[in-house]
């Protein structure tokens, strides 16, 4: 039996009391531990080094502890990757049947088309490992590791532009407004570090497609738990290196002046909050030589260079995979990953192959480096976009045909933390086109997920406008069948 | 259980809002104990949702709870009692599959209020406010005001005492930063310190009141309710102008705008008679909303989207009711239908020429266009000589006469003159310009280019001809040049001046209006009945004969019998100045909202509000007057632990400053601040490469004072906010936002320690503390101390800031370059100032600027 969660009551004061109980423990003062062996310092991270979250046990064992979220901006086409659908190719050029196009609408990109011609995959696809996944050819690494992943082909959604439905995938919702995955579980679960923050967002790809900060944003739960964009120009976290002029000794001295002074307040007029404040400055400084120690990969020996292909300082997806990594290890909840140029309304034939090789080896070394470390079992990975593509082509069929917004299904997969390896869950119609088995929402996806790292997702809730508000909104069921 | 002891447990929950002591025959008070109770746990099945509802038993309604389900007196012969204490999982209530548990407090209360008779009364805030007599208490001489009756009555039923006022200093940087967002000058502290009168407090109030910074503070809170931005949201996130209705609220505010015309103007200001310029741009209120832009996106669909976010926007900001809830099913907890949803959104379906959807960078109708006189007459002045110079060149090229055979002619090799595309004969020049300047020219000319010399027809030719005469012929080059060049002069400026006349977003009703559906599951695409506009059946009908559409609504809205209007705007003016509301969910007035902490309080503020003509700053002068709002924040941890959220009112709330008061504090107190007030909004300090992984966007900079300007004219890119805001806990904007969370993390101690605004800032509160004229460091720190934190500091802290410059001048003694290189930064002159002792100051200023009380507003 579990206890229910008092949602707790939004408003200026509403964080108070996790964060007294924390300050309760934590001692002032910006010794020498701090400028010491930062990292070594958060491996045995006593567990003072915690913050709790809003809940005080999960309502579930835990199989995970941490997600490393790959989203795929733009929406990878279910048909050319995860989803092979042989029998288009007889049907090549055809018009789309409308029994199998239903009612459901399509986006003005291609609802004034005379046709809506059916267009094979223009990939190959080929079985693998153990399990017999079938990815197509020009992802090799993975297939070497896809006997971990779960594959889901049957998930849906409903939005059917890209804003709305990554606001979906992140929120639970199309509409603005609602707070994203990393930030319920920021929120839920609390900080595992002292150095770092909870929720880390890194961007790679090509440029086109906009990521706005509104896919992992808070929303109505404390700000504190927003997802904080390492900045690939510049300082990662903003504002983190000091002026021209200060160095890292005279800052640490001034922060000891603010602290003094801050503490001296404190005593006059009792609010906890200089409290909150104080230790708010010290897990600045800390920052400031945790970040750029564990941003920098010039330590990272040649093997892991080669198994990643990173480089570096340079902003790839490849460095990102293995920047999650290493945040993992230092105790960061929540790594959200967006690559973008999955957006493929054209070229799919040239496309496809290129945008997979970008992903394939930095993933698939992403799943083997924390395998080897002992890390997978603990860490939870998603692999996946905001919906999938039309089995139609946009415009007329070419060789250089591409696909338009269809998230009537598409795929995702997961491996870590709770998952079962292997497993392919949920079919499409031969068309690509419809959801005929096991059909996965995106609300379905978002307990499953939950529910690995122990979380109930109808009872993790917060009080907002009169509703007690939770990431799946009013739907979502766990899938055992994804489960170990 | 009793039913004192259940509510004291109840209490101490915080699931009855209240801490005082209750006799022990009290009443159970339906309102304030059983309907949150009901609404929190049973009412998701027996409510008004109609699709979710388990069964024909409601228990939101008297008339179907009472029979079987609730027995008036008889707990022990109710079906409700018989089930909430069933231990057989298959009757028990809740189900134990809702995870929803009554807690045997809960239980014992239904019990009392069904013993009592199961009394329903309507949701307190659905009834208009009576103004309430003022209760008796004993400490009288403590009160300064009615407001005080009401809080010392609670504070004295819980057996406890009102803090003492907060001494002069702290009364003074209090007042200053609620009513204007800045903090008090070291003058203007001294001014106040200086006046033993009686009336010292009160001219200080008044002198607040009528600053002009008064206005942007307002405005700056009602930007967040008005979800007010420079650019579209959505994924494209283009520029777009408002600017003007932000200029308009400060303006409203400062002219102290009474509420209701302030209400009435945003909400129907384009349909007043006669709507003056100023009350169409107020009538932007409704086109703050978001814009989708992204290519393949549903006119249809966006249209109902923006109608929607308008019904929700209003409901939420003048009734503090969440309509919006209803928008894809009947409200689970409130008595707002789907159908009544719709009929609300109605009101704001019919905007004129808005489109659902467009492209980027296009500017959405309907606009107003505005310009100064001076660019009017321009303009005009613009017309008349392009007029004069047209008529001109036209006998110019008139006089003009072709070599006839010149067409027969084979086109000559260029001679050197003829370089730049002058020819001595139109069909060289036709050559010529086929090849090279085709997509350059006249719409007109190319066409006719494009026919065959022969195939022309007469106005083809004379066209080709007059064109060739003006940009080609060189016999004709040294009587056109200059003519041309005139005539380019001209347009450029022309283009110009449109650039420059500013235009702002509003709105304008169909001459016929757009039909409304009820939208089945919110859908567009699933039409229900067709609805008309009106308001929910709760409140009173819209009067006869009154206009159905928004100027009927406003007029409405506005209306003294209207009971949420004025206890919703009090309300969040009670906000203002104690951090939290009277009732503490402003954005939820509705039945799962909070309980007022001080009913009486609300009541008799939104009365007397309506009294005085809803005249603000009235109402607001009586709430910092009153000892309530006086009284020192010194945190009592005693009474911290019985009343942690200050409910009772015992002591001032202290609290952060806003995103945007943080960084006008630092530039006031440095002397950075450019406090013009309006335009169009400026683009600050923003790292380089902020928007490089996200979007398109530029960042142009702002060059000279308006890189100093205050926060509320930012730009505010709605899907990326303005770093060093988003990290203080600003809004998007992209909805209407009631109460701004306030955190605390270290991203925003980097900001204020490292951010360049902020870093200036310290270099030039450094270098006004070095051309002072205190001779000492000690009376220096004394003044950098007071400047930033209104105070002197006291002898301890005299001490750490002596030990802080001590080692910070010993250090860039030592290391001139690295003071070099701090002083580099600053955008102050510092001529003659030497370079280690700047540099040491600088950093200490960092610290003042860093400081907890520097950032708070006790």
């Amino acid at each position: 039996m579990t206890t229910p969660v008092l949602p707790l009551r939004p408003g200026p004061l509403a964080q108070v009391s996790p964060r007294r109980q924390f300050l309760a423990r934590t001692s002032g003062g910006l010794g020498a531990a701090a400028l010491a062996g930062l990292l070594q310092d958060q491996l045995q991270a006593a567990p003072s080094h915690r913050r709790p979250g809003a809940l005080s046990a999960t309502h579930i064992p835990a199989r995970a502890k941490r997600v490393i979220y790959l989203f795929m901006a733009g929406g990878p086409s279910h048909i050319d990757t995860f989803d092979p659908k042989p029998k288009l190719a007889a049907l090549n050029g055809q018009e789309l049947p409308a029994e199998v196009r239903g009612k459901q609408r399509i986006t003005l990109m291609t609802r004034k088309q005379k046709q809506l011609q059916i267009a094979a995959s223009p990939m190959t696809f080929r079985k693998y490992g153990e399990s017999g996944q079938v990815l197509n050819v020009h992802m090799p690494e993975l297939a070497k590791v896809c006997d971990e992943i779960a594959i889901v082909r049957s998930l849906h959604s409903e939005p059917i532009n890209h804003d709305p439905a990554v606001n979906m995938l992140q929120t639970g919702a199309g509409r603005p407004g609602r707070p994203c995955m990393g930030s319920w579980v920021s929120w839920g679960l609390g900080s595992e570090n002292r150095s770092m923050p909870d929720f880390v967002v890194l961007l790679s790809g090509t440029k086109g497609q906009p990521v706005i900060s509104r896919y992992y944003h808070s929303g109505f739960l404390p700000s504190r738990h927003q997802g904080v964009q390492f900045q690939s120009q510049g300082d990662p976290v903003l504002f983190l290196s000091n002026p021209g002029g200060i160095d890292g000794r005279t800052r640490g001295r001034l922060i000891r002046g603010i602290n003094d002074l801050n503490r001296r307040r404190l005593e006059l007029v009792g609010d906890p909050e200089i409290e909150a404040r104080i230790d708010s400055f010290e897990l600045a400084y800390r920052m400031q030589s945790s970040v750029p120690e564990m941003m920098d990969l010039s330590g990272e020996p040649k093997h892991v260079h080669e198994l990643y292909g990173t480089q570096p300082g340079k902003v790839s997806f490849a460095n990102n995979c293995l920047l999650a990594r290493r945040m993992i290890e230092r105790g960061v909840r929540f790594v959200q990953l967006y690559q973008r140029g999955w957006d493929m309304h054209s070229d799919i034939k040239n496309r496809m192959p290129k945008q997979c090789a970008e992903v394939d080896r930095p993933t698939a070394a992403l799943l083997r480096d924390l395998k080897q470390r002992g890390l997978l079992d603990e860490t939870l990975i998603i692999w996946g976009g905001e919906f999938g593509r039309t089995t139609y082509c946009q415009g007329e069929l070419k060789a250089t045909f591409g696909r338009d917004h269809h998230p009537r299904c598409f795929n995702a997969w997961l491996a870590g933390g709770g998952i079962r390896g292997g497993v392919t869950h949920g079919a499409t119609d031969d068309f690509g086109y419809n959801v005929v088995e096991n059909p996965v929402h995106v609300h379905d996806l978002q307990a499953t997920v939950m529910h690995c790292l122990g979380i109930d997702h109808e009872q993790l809730v917060y009080r907002f406008q009169g509703r007690d508000q939770r990431l799946t909104d009013i739907g979502g069921q766990v899938v055992p069948e994804l489960l170990a | 259980m009793t039913r004192a002891a259940a509510m004291a447990v109840l209490m101490s929950l915080g699931v009855l809002p209240a801490a005082e002591k209750l006799p022990e025959k009290a009443k159970v008070d339906f309102s304030r104990a059983i309907r949150p109770l009901l609404a929190n746990k049973c009412l998701k099945c027996h409510g008004p949702g109609q699709q979710q509802r388990a069964s024909e038993l409601r228990l939101d309604l008297r008339k179907s709870a009472i029979g079987t389900a609730i027995v008036p007196g008889r707990p022990d012969q109710s079906e409700l009692v018989k089930r909430i204490t069933s231990k057989d999982p298959q009757k028990r209530m809740p189900p134990p599959e809702s995870k929803l548990e009554l807690t045997d407090p809960e239980i014992a209360l239904l019990k009392a209020w069904i013993s009592d008779g199961a009394d329903y009364t309507v949701h307190w805030s659905f009834v208009p406010p009576v103004r309430p007599e003022p209760p008796q208490v004993a400490g009288s001489g403590w009160i300064l005001s009615t407001i005080d009756r009401f809080v010392l009555s609670r504070i004295e039923r819980a057996g406890l005492k009102p803090s003492p006022s907060a001494d002069r200093e702290s009364l003074i940087r209090r007042l200053t930063l609620d009513l204007t967002g800045l903090p008090p000058t070291g003058s203007e502290i001294d001014r106040f310190l200086s006046d033993k009168s009686l009336r010292a407090y009160e001219r200080l109030v008044d002198r607040l009141l009528s600053s002009q910074h008064y206005g942007e503070r307002m405005a700056q809170t009602w930007l967040d309710l008005a979800r007010f931005g420079d650019t579209n949201g959505y994924e494209n996130d283009s520029e777009r102008s408002m600017w003007l209705y932000r200029d308009w609220v400060i303006n409203a505010f400062n002219t102290n705008m009474p509420f209701d015309r302030f209400a009435l103007e945003q909400l129907a200001g384009d349909l007043l008679p006669h709507a003056s310029t100023s009350q169409q741009i107020a009538s932007g209120f409704n086109r703050n909303t978001t814009y989708n832009e992204e290519g393949g996106s549903d006119p249809e669909e966006f249209q109902v989207v923006y109608a929607v976010e308008r019904a929700s926007t209003t409901g939420t900001v003048f009734l503090g009711l969440t309509l919006g809830c209803a928008q894809c099913h009947e409200h689970k907890y409130d008595p707002i239908s789907q159908e009544e949803f719709y009929s609300f959104y109605a009101f704001f379906n019919s905007v004129d020429g808005e489109k659902g959807a467009q492209g980027h960078d296009i500017p959405l109708p309907p606009l107003l266009v505005l310009s100064t006189p001076q660019q009017k007459a321009e303009s005009q002045q613009l017309v008349k000589d392009l007029e004069t110079l047209e008529k001109n060149i036209a006998a110019e090229v008139a006089k003009v006469k072709l070599p006839q055979l010149a067409l027969r002619t084979t086109p000559p090799k260029p001679t050197g003159k003829d370089h730049d595309g002058y020819f001595g004969n139109q069909s060289a020049w036709e050559t010529h310009a086929k090849e090279h300047l085709l997509s350059k020219l006249p719409k007109a000319v190319q066409n006719a280019l494009k026919v065959e010399p022969g195939d022309r027809d007469a106005k083809q030719k004379t066209t080709l001809a007059n064109h060739f005469i003006r940009f080609g012929y060189s016999p004709a080059r040294k009587i056109f040049t200059p003519l041309n060049k005139r005539h380019k002069t001209l347009t450029d400026r022309q283009g110009k001046l449109k650039t420059l006349t500013p235009s702002t977003m509003v709105m304008k009703e169909m001459p016929k209006r757009r039909p409304a559906f009820l939208l089945l599951r919110g859908d567009f695409q699933q039409k229900g009945a067709e609805v008309e506009p009106n308001v929910p059946a709760i409140f009173k009908a819209l009067p006869e004969g009154a206009p159905r559409n928004r100027l009927g609504l406003a007029r409405w809205l506005i209306d003294p019998e209207h009971p949420l209007t004025a206890r919703v705007v009090v309300n969040r003016l009670w906000t203002q100045f104690f951090g939290a509301g009277l009732v503490r969910t402003p954005e939820d007035f509705g039945v799962r909202g909070e309980f007022p902490t001080h009913p009486g309080l609300l009541d008799w503020l939104a009365v007397e509000f309506m009294r005085i003509g809803w005249n603000v700053k009235a109402l607001q002068k009586q709430i910092v007057m009153s000892a309530t709002y006086r009284q020192a924040s010194r945190y009592d941890q005693a009474i911290g632990r019985r009343d942690p959220y200050n409910r009772l009112l015992t002591r001032q709330n202290r609290f952060r400053l806003s995103a945007e008061s943080i960084r006008d504090t630092a530039l006031a107190v440095s002397g950075l601040l450019d406090d013009r007030i309006g335009g169009p909004s400026v683009y600050p300090f923003q790292p380089d490469g902020y928007y490089s992984d996200k979007g398109r966007w530029k960042w142009p900079q702002s060059t000279g004072r308006d890189l100093y300007r205050r926060g509320l004219y930012t730009f505010w890119r709605r899907t990326t906010t303005y770093p060093s805001f988003q990290i203080f806990d600003a809004p998007t904007r992209e909805l209407c936002t009631v109460q701004r969370p306030r955190t605390n993390t270290p991203l925003q101690a980097l900001v204020t320690l490292n951010e360049r605004t902020f870093v200036q800032a310290a270099h030039a509160l450094a270098a006004r503390v070095l051309r002072g004229a205190d001779n000492s460091d000690t009376l220096r720190l004394d003044r950098a101390f007071r400047i930033v934190v209104g105070r002197r500091p006291d002898k301890s802290e005299q001490k750490i800031l002596g030990g802080i410059l001590e080692s910070q001048l010993k250090h860039y003694r030592r290391d001139t370059k690295a003071a070099q290189a701090l002083v580099a930064q600053g955008s102050v002159d510092s001529k003659g100032l030497d370079p280690a002792a700047l540099a040491a100051w600088t950093s200490l200023a960092n610290v003042l600027l860093n400081l907890d009380e520097t950032i708070t507003r006790e």
